[in-house]
């Protein structure tokens, strides 16, 4: 099968896709700590200025 | 000895209203829960099984009068980036009275041994019945490695199929679902609520089910199965049910193959644009997770060797959306209880509780809005306003009090009397279901003359988790009245784009 191909992608060109895809999942956890971020700075404010 | 009875009875009435408000904590903490397990699919997720592979699919295709938009769907199949000779689109034509049957032959002559048209004569008895059609003439031969169930209207991006596909390399994969994603050209605020929607219970949602081991639903316009898992749950779809998805995902399971989702398969698909669609769709879904809730009733809350649906985090994360309604009315009482009796506790509890809705409220939508940057960027008002404008100023008013008590009446020269503030206060206290009825009248006033202006001002007001909570409570009186459970299609008009 073809590299190049669309309709033929080789096994080694899903396997690529197959690793990149799964480092990718490693990018929720940066974006689960900036989402708990947010939620630790409306504390802060609550703390500083409406305590 | 001597027993003061009153107090007792007065403790005891405090109690009781102490639990009904802590319902309204079980939903609220059960989605940051399930959000909370959603990084952990960096390390607990289904690639590492995935393997390359290209099984021969058959695509069952169900079509009511689907002219407009039959023929563009099944050349986006033929585009698939899939090996073309592994591919056969089966549509069923049920019964139709348009062009569709004309469109279709068109397209099985461009696409011979590829694109088969098989006609119902007698249409109408719902998706199952069409599907099984379908099924029972791809099972007559051997050729059909995976069954791939869609809907008419909806698109495939062109890797979609092979992102799916690579799950089923592991024999315990039974069935793997996509992202069905809102994919209207002509996007209204429901539209975009529901894309919102779409990102919070899919990308969100089903990933965190793929971290907790048991998937609640797949995807109807998305369902691929391998050949063993469909002749292992009968060689057909549930046609007893209006939730045939979430039966066949629970067959699935309870025979101990797995269910994945994957979130790289992204499927675009035309949502409704109008509340009294969108509805009658959602009616039919809840009414249909009524019985499924019923059916396995043995499952629940008993972990299993075999499959993980009878797990407690699972259980509650289904009964808490099931039962969401119930959860906000008994809060609501329990605190209109606890303001009545003049408790200093009803004011720590409403902070408790509203501060623990606010805090999942923004972790969530934080979240979400992270794992579809374009569809949210397009929809921040919605975003924003998920839970509605009312509902994030009584939030305002647990986080902040003196913001909403002091400093804001104070920019007026406004000061809030004892009296004002035990009405106001009251008014916040029972909003939540209050929301619901909101929702209701924002369907009832949409087809009149105002409704274009006032239907999506009343959404943006209680919230788009108002209108769907108003249709799981229409759901509960309808199972109670044993209402007629007809299969109503969801009218598509091909507004989906790419």
């Amino acid at each position: 099968m073809s590299e190049v191909d669309p309709r033929h992608p080789s096994a080694e060109f899903i396997q690529r896709e197959l690793d990149r895809d799964r480092k990718r999942e490693w990018y929720l956890v940066p974006k689960a700590i900036f989402a708990v971020v947010i939620v630790v700075l409306l504390v802060v404010v609550r703390q500083l200025y409406f305590a | 000895m001597n027993i003061d009875w009153a107090l007792v009875g007065y403790n005891t009435l405090v109690v009781v209203l102490l639990i009904l408000v802590a319902t309204g904590a079980i939903p609220v903490l059960s989605g940051a829960f399930s959000f909370i397990a959603i990084p952990f699919s960096a390390v607990k997720n289904h690639y590492r099984k995935a393997a390359p592979y290209l099984p021969r699919v058959s695509i069952v295709l169900p079509a009511w009068n689907e002219g407009a938009v039959i023929g563009e769907s099944i050349d986006r199949l033929m585009a698939l980036e899939y090996p073309p000779e592994c591919l056969r689109v089966y549509v069923v034509d049920d019964a139709s009275t348009d062009n569709t049957p004309d469109v279709v032959l068109a397209k099985a002559a461009a696409y011979p041994g590829q694109v088969f048209h098989l006609r119902r004569d007698k249409g109408g008895e719902g998706k199952a019945h069409t599907l099984n059609h379908g099924i029972r003439v791809v099972l007559q031969d051997d050729w059909m490695e995976a069954l791939l169930i869609m809907d008419a209207d909806v698109i495939y991006l062109p890797e979609s199929l092979r992102k799916m596909t690579r799950h089923l390399a592991d024999p315990k994969v039974g069935a793997v679902s996509a992202y069905i994603r809102e994919g209207s050209a002509d996007k209204n605020y429901l539209t975009r609520y529901i894309g919102v929607e779409y990102i919070l219970s899919q990308p969100a949602g089903r990933r965190a089910q793929n971290v907790l081991g048991a998937q609640a639903c797949l995807a109807g316009g998305a369902q691929l199965h391998t050949r063993e898992n469909l002749l292992a749950i009968g060689g057909q779809i549930d046609t007893t049910s209006l939730a045939e998805d979430t039966i066949t995902t629970f067959e699935t399971q309870l025979r101990g193959r797995e269910v994945v989702f994957e979130p790289l398969a992204i499927v675009h698909a035309e949502e409704p644009g109008q509340i009294a669609a969108l509805w009658k769709q959602r009616l039919r879904w809840a009414r249909g997770n009524v019985s499924v809730t019923a059916k396995y009733k043995k499952i629940w809350f008993r972990p299993s060797k075999v499959h993980k649906l009878g797990t407690w985090s699972f259980g509650i994360v289904w009964f808490s959306i099931w039962l969401l309604p119930v959860a906000m009315v008994t809060s609501s009482i329990g605190l209109l209880g606890l303001l009545l009796l003049h408790s200093q506790l009803a004011v720590i509890v409403f902070r408790a509780l509203w501060i623990i809705a606010a805090m999942s409220f923004v972790f969530t939508l934080a979240l979400a809005a992270q794992l579809d940057r374009k569809l949210s960027s397009n929809a921040w008002r919605e975003v924003l306003t998920f839970p509605g404008i009312i509902s994030m100023f009584v939030m305002l008013t647990a986080f902040f009090p003196r913001l909403t008590e002091v400093d804001l009446p104070g920019l007026f020269g406004w000061h809030l009397t004892a009296s004002g503030l035990f009405f106001i206060t009251l008014a916040i206290y029972i909003w939540i279901p209050f929301s619901m009825v909101g929702a209701w009248l924002a369907r009832e006033v949409e087809s009149t003359w105002i409704g274009p202006f006032l239907s999506p001002l009343l959404i943006y007001l209680v919230g788009y988790g108002s209108l769907l909570c108003a249709i799981t409570f229409d759901s509960y009186i309808k199972e109670l009245r044993h209402a007629d459970a007809k299969w109503d299609k969801t009218v598509k008009t091909g507004r989906v784009v790419v």
